[in-house]
């Protein structure tokens, strides 16, 4: 006996549209979904996809872009076709900047503590916020760039999207331990065009969430967390009155 | 039981479909919609005693060759005659006379008159010193055949001509019909090949003329083209012997397609109002045997009714009236009354021609010929399941089952309950979602096995199953059960 020596397994969209069919017990042994079905089907996979944004911080989506900033420009849109031209991102993590070798942490602010923040102040930037719209979002930086900044790169680390499925062929972006939780959240989304009962139903969300929150717990870094106080200026400070 | 505030319906059930119903067809031009039933048929083993109620689908007998065509072209006429285990049948020009006991085949060809094309009808003849002989007719000549195979043709020149060549014989006579006539003629006593030129009676009783005799009981009937009048031998000295009955009298037309099993006549026939009908003629009744499929179908030909042959046949401790239209063969089981379709080998139907109970000191079995062309004799062989060694399908169609609701259903299982064969068979289960507008490829599970079923079968909101066995074996089924899940829409 010998192990396959394959690490590696691919399913694609309808692979996944037709198990979620199956984990409803809809379609025969042998049966192929027809075009209505595989339809519905995808955007019911495409939909579950989408709410999984929710969920966590998928490390594998995890991606950097790195921009240089303009003269007196503090906004920037990014998103596919904005200044930055990037997949937008669903949750800014980290900026630094880079000076001439030297990284610089910057402080990632909420909306609420950037708007705090004095106008009219430019510079090298050193806080910087986002803003996540519909399909694009808006990064902005304090204080707002001068011309000194332009020697400097800002890299942002962010989550970008998961991308949806459009082919027949496509592949999942996740990783395979994600394949039962998108079949069986798929299937919970279609149970009831099926008019699957509802004890049915009902087993089958728990399924979908049992193997989401196994999935899950594969998302986060095997590394160190450290928590101490707040030291710089800041929400904290203000706080103090 | 303790009281629950969350009370909960289990939407899981095995549920039975049962498949012994019969034949249907919403139209008579749409075939192979609604239920239907292809070289099966039902049997009840009801037995009060026992309790015992079941009923089965069980699949018909093969057939094999019993004698090899002598000569191409359609059977015009046959006769098993039984006290001498000779049958005798008419091909062209020739009768050919084939000798069971002495296992001989013998080719007589009567020349003279005797055409060499259409209906030729025979009837066996006792004499009253106890000899017999046949007596054969093709509608215009009368030939008597001896024993040993001599002819003798009838040269009485008072022998109607022409006439209905579908001769019987009752006490002593041979009796026919003048065509384009309502006389019904005999022969002389004891003398077939006599004839006296005032020696008929006429079915009068309405206007019509008589197209056929049939024999019931003691009774001889006359089938005009608009009724059906009674007559029995009441010995009257002169002119015809027969009297009618006034009585019985039908306002039924005899069409085509007749077969006799004991005192009872099949036939398709059509009332006044014109709608084709299978009648059986029993005793003084007359009573529609056949279904609004049938009725359907056989209006929806627009074929020359002539053409449709009927024929009893017997096989598995059945008797069946098989009705060969168009191109479609319906069997009527005579015990239950139900019908089914039957097809040789593969072809859409069963086109017998002509049968006979056949029996010998050794076997005893229905003998059939087929309307393709040959003299070929097949007889049914309870030991196989195959024509002339060719498999056959039998088919299964159920109506479209919903379970009480039409809600949507998962159905997880679909277990057949039927006999398990001696070897490996398969059988092919398809099913339709659509009204039998389609159906899909279909899953073969051996019915050998511990549990013959099927998994997966997906959903639906009504479902109609086909099952396909054509194993040389024999199938033998119950009933269907199917696993299934009610949805909630």
């Amino acid at each position: 006996m010998a192990t396959s020596g394959t690490y590696s397994v691919q399913y694609s969209r309808d692979d996944l549209v037709t198990a979620a069919h199956y984990k409803l017990g809809v379609i025969a042994d042998g049966q192929t979904l027809n075009t209505t079905q595989l339809t519905r089907g995808t955007m019911a996979l495409n939909m579950s996809l989408a709410l999984l944004r929710a969920k966590g911080m998928p490390l594998w989506e995890r991606n950097s872009y790195t921009f240089s900033t303009t003269s007196t420009v503090s906004s920037y849109d990014i998103g596919t076709g904005k200044t930055f031209n990037t997949p937008y991102p669903l949750k800014l993590l980290q900026c630094y900047r880079t000076d001439t070798g030297t990284r610089i942490d910057m402080d990632v602010e909420s909306d609420y503590n950037f708007n705090q923040l004095p106008i009219n102040s430019t510079g090298i930037p050193l806080k910087i916020t986002y803003q996540p719209k519909v399909n694009y979002g808006t990064l902005r930086l304090w204080p707002t760039p001068d011309t000194t900044a332009a020697s400097s790169t800002f890299t942002i680390v962010y989550q970008q999207p998961f991308q949806y499925f459009v082919n027949s062929t496509d592949t999942a972006d996740f990783p395979e331990e994600w394949y039962l939780p998108l079949v069986y959240r798929t299937a919970v989304v279609l149970a009831p065009e099926w008019g699957i009962p509802l004890g049915d139903r009902n087993m089958l969300i728990g399924e979908a969430e049992k193997y989401t929150d196994e999935a899950l717990s594969m998302g986060s870094e095997d590394a160190s967390l450290f928590i101490q106080p707040y030291t710089q200026q800041g929400w904290g400070e203000s706080m103090k009155g | 039981m303790a009281y629950t505030k969350s009370p909960s319906m289990d939407t899981y059930s095995s549920e039975d479909i049962d498949i012994t119903r019969e034949i249907t067809s919403r139209a008579g031009n749409v075939q192979n919609k609604d239920e239907d039933y292809l070289n099966v048929f039902m049997e009840d083993s009801i037995s009060k005693a026992a309790q015992d109620n079941r009923q089965f689908i069980v699949k018909r007998a093969g057939s094999n060759s019993l004698l090899a065509s002598v000569a191409s072209g359609t059977i015009r006429g046959s006769l098993y005659w039984r006290d001498q285990q000779r049958l005798y049948y008419a091909v062209g020009s020739n009768i050919y006379v084939r000798d069971f006991g002495a296992g001989t085949t013998t080719t007589l060809t009567p020349g003279g008159a005797w055409t060499s094309s259409g209906t030729v009808g025979f009837a066996e003849f006792e004499f009253n010193n106890g000899t017999t002989a046949l007596i054969a007719s093709d509608g215009t000549s009368l030939i008597q055949i001896s024993t040993t195979n001599v002819i003798t043709f009838c040269v009485d020149p008072d022998l109607p001509s022409p006439h209905d060549p579908n001769i019987i014989y009752i006490d002593g006579y041979i009796l026919l019909v003048k065509l384009n006539t309502a006389d019904i003629y005999n022969s002389d006593n004891n003398l077939p090949l006599s004839w006296t030129a005032g020696n008929f009676i006429d079915a009068e009783m309405e206007a019509d003329y008589v197209t056929r005799i049939l024999k019931v009981n003691n009774y001889v009937v006359a089938c005009g083209t608009e009724t059906m009048e009674y007559f029995w031998d009441a010995a009257i000295a002169t002119g015809s012997p027969f009297q009618r009955n006034d009585t019985p009298v039908k306002r039924i037309t005899f069409l085509s397609a007749y077969a006799q099993e004991q005192n009872n006549s099949y036939f398709v026939g059509k009332d006044l109002n014109g709608d084709y009908q299978v009648y059986k003629l029993y005793e003084f009744k007359c009573d529609p045997v056949g279904t609004p499929t049938i009725s359907r179908y056989l209006n929806s030909l627009n074929t020359n009714y002539t053409g449709w042959t009927g024929a009893i046949v017997a096989f598995q401790g059945h008797q069946f009236y098989m009705l060969n239209a168009g191109t479609v063969t319906y069997c009527m089981d005579l015990k239950t009354g139900l019908w089914t379709r039957m097809a040789y080998k593969g072809n859409t139907n069963f086109n017998i021609g002509r049968s006979h109970g056949f029996g010998t000191t050794s076997s005893n079995s229905s003998i059939f010929t087929l309307n393709d062309g040959t003299s070929n004799w097949y007889y049914f062989d309870e030991t196989i399941y195959q024509d002339s060694g060719v498999n056959f399908n039998c088919v299964i169609v159920t109506e479209a089952a919903d379970f009480g609701t039409m809600n949507r259903k998962n159905m997880a299982r679909l277990t057949i309950v039927g006999d398990r064969p001696p070897i490996n068979s398969n059988i092919l289960i398809q099913w339709s979602d659509d009204d039998y507008q389609s159906y899909n490829a279909g899953i073969n599970t051996n019915l050998n096995q511990d549990i013959a079923c099927i998994r997966q079968l997906g959903n639906f909101r009504q479902r109609c199953f086909k099952l396909t066995h054509s194993d040389n074996t024999l199938f033998r089924i119950q009933k269907l059960v199917a696993d299934i899940n009610k949805g909630n829409s």
